[in-house]
């Protein structure tokens, strides 16, 4: 392995760790109002909230499986 | 202007859009944390800008200027994404943001016309109807957001497999985001 390729996923595994803990906080913000919505909205509100924010959970768990399941050129 | 944005200036270009929708995602969370860890009512929690400005956020144009500003960046800054991954994260995060600007674009029209949907009383989006305006936004702003940095992360690092977008020349990725550019000699 090469001095630059090392330095190449060095600097790749650094951008996925960041971009990662950015989508872990938003998984975190959203199962945070999951939580919320079940005793602070009338049920039929409730129910749409957790709706909207499990797909914001899945999104970010498509955006974690897509990064790093990808081969690097 | 177009060309150079997708070209010698996309980098540049795109860690000015990054640096927007990132100042956004703070308000965003902001106010995410007032109401769910502080308990605030939602009415008072309207971030830091919405704090010390609230007309901006009651008058639906600071909401409004954002969406126009992530519509027109997905849409100007698309042509640089070269590569077929990236190309098409990059273009799901446009189409979804379309309909997001969409949304917006019937609150400000509401806001303006001082006449509400349905005669609600406040300016009503057409998903609001059943989903909370808070835990919408939220959603809206991670399923463009999640496609969009991943599509950035595949220009930066494009992965083994990845061809041209159609209409592109094949070849090497020529944009100076793409990491591997800066280790090797200028092609």
């Amino acid at each position: 392995m090469t001095t630059d390729h090392r330095g190449t996923m060095d600097v790749r595994n650094l951008v996925r760790l960041a971009i990662s803990v950015f989508i872990l906080v938003l998984i975190g913000v959203a199962a945070s109002g999951w939580i919320w919505a079940g005793s602070h909205q009338a049920a039929a509100q409730s129910t749409a909230s957790r709706v909207v924010l499990t797909a914001c959970i899945l999104a970010g768990i498509v955006g974690l499986m897509a990064i790093w399941r990808a081969r690097p050129k | 202007m177009l060309e150079r944005l997708n070209g010698p200036q996309h980098e540049t270009a795109l860690r000015v859009f990054v640096l927007i929708v990132l100042a956004h995602w703070a308000e965003h969370l902001l106010q995410a944390f007032q109401i769910y860890a502080l308990g605030w009512p939602v009415p008072s929690a309207r971030g830091a800008v919405g704090y010390f400005f609230p007309a901006l956020i009651s008058s639906e144009i600071l909401h409004y200027g954002y969406a126009l500003v992530m519509l027109v960046g997905l849409w100007v800054l698309r042509p640089g994404f070269t590569g077929v991954e990236d190309r098409r994260w990059w273009t799901i995060a446009l189409g979804i943001q379309f309909f997001h600007h969409i949304e917006h674009l019937l609150l400000q029209g509401q806001y303006l016309l001082g006449q509400n949907l349905f005669g609600r009383p406040v300016p009503t989006s057409l998903v609001q109807f059943w989903v909370p305006r808070v835990e919408l936004h939220l959603f809206y702003n991670t399923v463009v957001f999640i496609p969009m940095v991943v599509a950035m992360y595949f220009h930066m690092f494009p992965p083994e497999e990845t061809g041209k977008a159609p209409g592109k020349t094949p070849g090497k990725a020529t944009c100076s985001c793409a990491w591997h550019r800066r280790l090797s000699p200028a092609v």
